[in-house]
């Protein structure tokens, strides 16, 4: 809704989001308002403020490891998953008297084990654009950004995720967030001639707090209460800031002062030649290394504005970049302070804790360097659009890593680590079909990566990514010279030939128990393909997206098949050999014995957990084609629009998500990710754990504007 | 021009404004990371003998004490007892490491550091002193040790220096301390902060930085540039009476971090493998030395002996011979353990350990000695016997045995068996007994000396009296007499199976393994370079020291 005058100009708007999951007792629901003016004062000013405030609310449902799927996927399959619960409400067990001691029916686990987040959000911004003079404007924009997210996770008393003497748990939280930003620029431009100047200086100030509190206690007073008063007084545990001990929640304070300036010069319009510099100043760093500065610059060239010949050819347009940029990434607030901890022995006081959380701790820094070109061919109905870069981290700050107690500490945080990561991206876009009625614009995205890990501490033979070590002994680990996207694991035993060593007591392999690098979760290249077809007023539109290489750790099947339910155990009872070398003594010589012990899983289950590494469950080269989304869309026309004084427009669409997969994967679905896409460095995609394939959604609406 | 003056005002506002803020947001709200440094020494004095974790020399003492043989396992065949080792994840063995680089380590070097910023020089000097005793308790522990690179917190691995650098920081470190000590000013919060070791006395502070230094000369005994005159005149400077004693204290509350390491509380003594030993009764070594069946005392019982060890269901004093184990003795003589339970299943036992009936330095509460004017005397006994000066020598003797029986009969007179006590009558007769104390200077021996001094410091200076036997390289003889200067001391070195030890079939253990989960898994290069891992290490503990070599 829009109103106002000449002057000023007010912008109301709302909206409600309410969705219920695929997977019950799983929604979310949004409440959205926002208010926004643009005045204008005087001659030189304007002023925008703006107010937005959303409510949500997430119905959230156990995922990944406890998650419902695993216990799907466990259930026998001749029982009525349907039947969660006995005549009284209760949870009913299939074999165990004990009905902790035993997983959750999914059902009961989505439904007794609840969560909540609540969210309340209010942003307030205001942008101030003054122009005193032509060649001068000053813009300034002030961000205040408050949410409070109140949530709880409930375990029922007979979960198998409690104990019989819990009798329940339940997890209360809350977080608070304020953050306060402004950046105010000066940006004089003048021309001389054929150049083109353009002179920024600016400063930006930004102060971000963030309170979080928890509380967990057991001996639930009742299965619908969610309050934190519903837990037995004695059982509870504040979670954070144990070690003042007054209640306060846990801070997180982030000050940051910057000040920066940026020089444009351009010769007529045909080569722009830009550097700028940022100095900051920053809360998480001593003062000895509060104050850090780094510098970029880029240049550009458009090539057929200069050598006007080319547009004699069939390239119309066409430009080179490069560029250089230097920038530097703070540690978490307090990563860089030991803390004390209460002395319980005689006389109280007080002691280091484990890590070195180094004082003299830097900010990470990237040297990012880039070129590109751009082309245009044939009257611009064909693009190219190619970047190359390379971008090198160096000073990476390693959390909590052991060394010698020679630093007076167990456990340690560094910059010790570096790494390069380089790739290629290739767009091609091209205007296929031009004609009056039809039309077809077609787009091809490629891209390849690559990286390496450059350097570690010398006495940290294996690197890895915790967030990744989600089942079993597989997790996203590398050392110098591999890529940062590796997987180790343990595996198989092999002979000098790579053939899979054998137990001669038993038959079965024998396992290498030490993290190796097992495989490679870097895809070999992605390709997406976008399509957008015209036919008067239909549209249609759809992103293909093909990925080639890559491995996935699919621990999902690992689990499944300890569990006797995976396929891999449907022939169980098969007695079989497995193919191999014994390992007698003549494992390394040129007559190895070949082993010809019968194993018959159904009796040695150790076939199937103990002696199956996980390097088994690595899956090589995974690929996928698949339709992203398609999408039809029809436009009515003036003459048949309906309420035509009131509307301006209005469409119809369909779009359909994720409906067609091609892939050798095994598993449900290879875009898996272990953690949330937030996770420190690379993440956990390439982990299978409990993952839910993408579902496939369609969305049918109508689209207007008045 | 309007606008831009005022913007470069606020600018200039803001500037100073957010420096401020950003500064007040450095340190961490959620813990402290900074702390008043007096705060800091209750935990590095308690790690002095055991700190809430259970490290300080006291863990470690009861495995060395099973090679100098103050203690031997219960059952037969072990480890320790055949001075061998165990290095592994465990960490066995292992505690003295991780006492001097993280618990005293860093917690000592910010105390020091912040006390130095509040011009607090008696805590600075407490410190110096503390970190000199520190660096001598793991070079005499280890040999070659991390010095010159310590304690730098932006390194990964870690060099080893010479035992000679370690030494060389002893010192260093102990006239830094009596610098630091002497120009002390009135500090009236160490009082409380010291209170369970010197209950802030400057004065005594003096005297443990004089101990170090005593000691650290004391050391050089086998070398040409041995200083028998900075031992005595250290030794004169230490502590002279049981109340300059050195020693850590316990609040011994219902927390057992508050009570003693060796206490029934903290149930110490409890290891049943023979490869972690902790299963542990008084060495036969120590009781013959009390009982009068060692020849040197041939005959001549100690009032000492029910002070320091336990009886058995016949009422007399006996030890468990070195890797033997307690069932070869017959039931009635096996000694009670440290906390008091007969070994006699026939005898109705007094479990569960009951801190009332323990004594000496195995009560809940018992103060642990780390340095006594006992030791400091035979010091100067020993330095002074070297020199040719028989005469103080065998003063500083007898004091030294005096201040034993002060200690005993002034700090641990409890629980002693009715009838046992220390009387002025046998005091008296053991000190007059020639054949103990001899009247004649000339008569006096090094065994004399050394054998009292290790009655004196039975228990508590298990590491101490270690350095003294190496430097006598266990089994030395003294010329004078043709016996050995360790008198009675043999090793059953015969491990399980009855095979020597496989990394020492005929030498004995002069060092002990760095912590395995600090060097081994994290700094294995420089410890191959030392010869303490890889190939060949599997004898490392037998290489001597450089301290004690010519």
């Amino acid at each position: 809704m829009d109103f106002g005058n000449k002057v000023s100009n007010f912008r109301v708007s709302g909206s409600l989001f309410d969705q219920d999951g695929f997977i019950p007792a799983n929604g979310y629901k949004r409440y959205n308002l926002r208010i926004s003016n643009s005045t204008k004062i005087g001659k030189y000013v304007d002023i925008a403020p703006a107010f937005s405030y959303a409510s949500t609310s997430n119905n959230k449902v156990l995922r990944g490891a406890s998650g419902y799927l695993l216990n799907l996927l466990t259930w026998p399959a001749n029982n009525d998953i349907r039947n969660y619960v006995d005549a009284n409400g209760l949870k009913d067990p299939l074999f165990n008297a004990n009905p902790n001691g035993e997983i959750d029916n999914p059902f009961y686990n989505v439904y007794k084990n609840p969560g909540e987040d609540k969210t309340n959000r209010m942003t307030g911004t205001l942008g101030i654009n003054i122009k005193p003079f032509e060649w001068l404007t000053v813009n300034g924009r002030f961000g205040y950004d408050y949410y409070r997210t109140e949530g709880y996770q409930q375990y029922d008393s007979m979960s198998f995720y409690t104990t019989r003497a819990q009798k329940g748990v339940q997890r209360n939280y809350y977080t608070n967030y304020y953050g306060y930003n402004h950046t105010i620029t000066a940006t004089a431009r003048k021309e001389f001639g054929k150049f083109t100047t353009r002179l920024l200086v600016g400063t930006m100030w930004q102060d971000y707090e963030t309170q979080t509190w928890s509380i967990n206690g057991n001996n639930l007073k009742s299965a619908s209460r969610t309050d934190s008063a519903n837990t037995d007084p004695a059982t509870r545990v504040i979670l954070f800031n144990q070690q003042f001990r007054n209640g306060e929640p846990n801070y997180s304070i982030n000050r940051q002062f910057a000040t920066f300036g940026e020089a444009m010069i351009g010769w007529n319009n045909a080569i722009f030649f830009t550097y700028s510099h940022r100095f900051e100043e920053s809360s998480i760093f001593p003062k000895q290394f509060r104050k850090y500065n780094y510098p970029a610059a880029s240049i550009s060239m458009i090539l057929s504005d200069l050598i006007p010949e080319i547009k004699n050819s069939p390239v119309s347009y066409w430009k080179i970049r490069g560029s250089l940029a230097n920038t530097a990434r703070s540690s978490s607030p307090y990563a860089n302070q030991s803390i004390f901890l209460f002395n319980t022995g005689s006389g109280g006081g007080f002691y280091y804790d484990f890590t070195n959380a180094n004082p003299n701790l830097q900010p990470e820094r990237q040297n990012t360097f880039e070129l590109g070109t751009e082309f245009r061919l044939f009257k611009n109905r064909l693009s190219v659009d190619a970047t190359y870069y390379n971008t090198s981290n160096k000073n990476l700050i390693v959390q909590n890593f052991r060394a010698s107690y020679g630093t007076g500490f167990v456990l340690n945080t560094l910059n010790v680590g570096s790494n390069n990561n380089q790739g290629v991206e290739l767009v091609v876009s091209l205007d296929a079909i031009k004609g009056s009625d039809f039309n077809w614009k077609t787009r091809f995205n490629f891209n390849k990566m690559w990286n390496e890990i450059t350097s570690l501490p010398p006495n940290v033979p294996e690197f890895y990514i915790s967030d990744t070590w989600l089942y079993g002994n597989a997790r996203g680990g590398g050392a110098v010279g591999l890529p940062t996207t590796t997987i180790t694991a343990y595996g198989y035993e092999r002979n000098k030939d790579g053939k899979i060593l054998i137990d001669p007591a038993n038959g079965l392999p024998v396992n290498d128990q030490v993290f190796k690098v097992r495989g490679d979760r870097n895809a070999n290249f992605t390709l997406g393909w976008v399509n957008n077809l015209s036919y008067k007023n239909w549209t249609l539109s759809m992103l293909w997206d093909l990925k080639v290489g890559g491995d996935i750790f699919n621990a999902t099947d690992d689990y499944l098949t300890g569990m006797g339910r995976s396929m891999r155990t449907a022939d169980r009872e098969v007695p079989r050999i497995v193919d191999g070398i014994l390992k007698d003594g003549l494992e390394n010589t040129d007559n190895p014995t070949i082993n010809t012990i019968v194993v018959t899983p159904y009796y040695n289950n150790a076939y199937y957990n103990l002696n199956m590494p996980e390097e088994e469950f690595i899956q090589k080269d995974v690929n996928w084609f698949r339709l992203r989304d398609i999408t039809v869309a029809y436009q009515f026309g003036n003459n048949i629009r309906p309420f035509k004084k009131v509307m301006k427009s209005l469409s119809i669409f369909a779009t359909v998500t994720d409906p067609i997969l091609f892939t050798n994967y095994t598993g449900a679905d290879p875009q898996v990710n272990g953690t949330t896409a937030g996770s420190r460095g690379v993440g956990s995609f390439g982990f299978d754990y409990g993952n839910v394939g993408m579902p496939i959604s369609v969305n049918v609406g109508l689209r207007t504007s008045f | 021009m309007k606008i831009i003056i005022p913007i470069i005002f606020s600018a200039a506002v803001i500037l100073t404004g957010c420096s401020k803020m950003i500064d007040d947001a450095y340190l961490s709200p959620n813990s402290y990371s900074k702390v008043e440094p007096e705060t800091l020494l209750p935990q590095i004095v308690a790690s002095m003998a055991g700190n809430y974790a259970g490290h300080g020399p006291l863990n470690d003492a009861r495995y060395v004490g099973a090679y100098i043989q103050n203690f031997s396992f219960y059952l037969a065949n072990s480890t320790f007892d055949a001075m061998g080792y165990n290095n592994g994840v465990g960490d066995v063995a292992q505690s003295t490491w991780r006492t001097h680089y993280y618990d005293i380590g860093q917690n000592n070097q910010r105390m020091m550091e912040w006390a130095a910023e509040q011009e607090r020089w008696g805590l600075v000097g407490i410190g110096k002193a503390i970190e000199a005793w520190g660096w001598m308790l793991v070079a005499d522990y280890y040999g070659e040790v991390i010095v010159n690179e310590a304690f730098n917190t932006s390194l990964t691995t870690f060099n080893y220096d010479s035992e000679e650098a370690a030494y060389d920081r002893i010192r260093l470190r102990a006239f830094e301390a009596l610098e630091n000590l002497n120009k002390a000013t009135a500090d009236p919060k160490l009082a409380e902060a010291d209170q369970f070791f010197y209950g802030g006395d400057i004065e005594k502070w003096k005297k443990f930085a004089n101990g170090v230094l005593a000691r650290y000369y004391n050391h050089f005994s086998n070398k040409a540039s041995y200083k028998p005159d900075s031992a005595i005149y250290y030794a004169d400077r230490a502590m002279t009476t049981i109340a300059d004693n050195a020693s850590v204290k316990f609040a011994a509350t219902a927390l057992s971090a508050t009570n003693n390491f060796f206490g029934p509380l903290r149930a110490n003594f409890a290891g049943t493998t023979t490869a972690n030993p902790t299963g542990i009764r008084q060495a036969a070594y120590i009781a013959n030395m009390l009982n009068g069946i060692n020849p040197e005392f041939a005959g001549v019982p100690d009032p000492r002996a029910w002070y320091m060890l336990r009886g058995n269901t016949n009422g007399t004093i006996v030890g468990v011979a070195s890797g033997a184990g307690q069932a070869v003795l017959a039931a009635a003589d096996r000694p009670e353990n440290f906390h008091g339970i007969t070994q006699n299943p026939t005898a109705s036992n007094t479990s569960p350990a009951n801190d009332q009936n323990c004594r000496f330095i195995f009560r809940n509460n018992s103060p642990i000695p780390v340095m006594t004017a006992a030791e400091m005397k035979f010091i100067k006994a020993e330095a002074a016997f070297k020199k040719g000066d028989k005469a103080t020598s065998l003063q500083a003797f007898k004091d030294g045995i005096n201040s034993h029986f002060d200690m005993l009969t002034t700090v641990y007179n409890l629980a002693i068996p009715a009838g046992k006590e220390i009387t002025t009558a046998n005091r008296n007769a053991y000190l007059s007994n020639p054949a103990i104390v001899p009247t004649d200077p000339n008569a006096l021996t090094l065994t004399k000396i050394m054998m009292q001094k290790y009655i004196a410091m039975f228990g508590h200076g298990i590491l101490e009296t270690w350095m003294d036997m190496r430097r006598y390289h266990y089994t030395d003889i003294d010329p004078q007499t043709n016996e050995q200067v360790y008198r009675g001391y043999a090793l059953n070195i015969r491990v399980a199976g009855n095979q020597p030890w496989p990394g020492n079939p005929s030498a004995f253990v002069y060092r002990y393994y760095p912590r395995f989960n600090s060097e081994n898994v994290w700094n294995q290069v420089s410890l191959q370079k030392i010869g303490a891992a890889g190939e060949g290490s599997q004898s490392y503990h037998t290489k001597t020291l450089w301290i004690v070599q010519p």
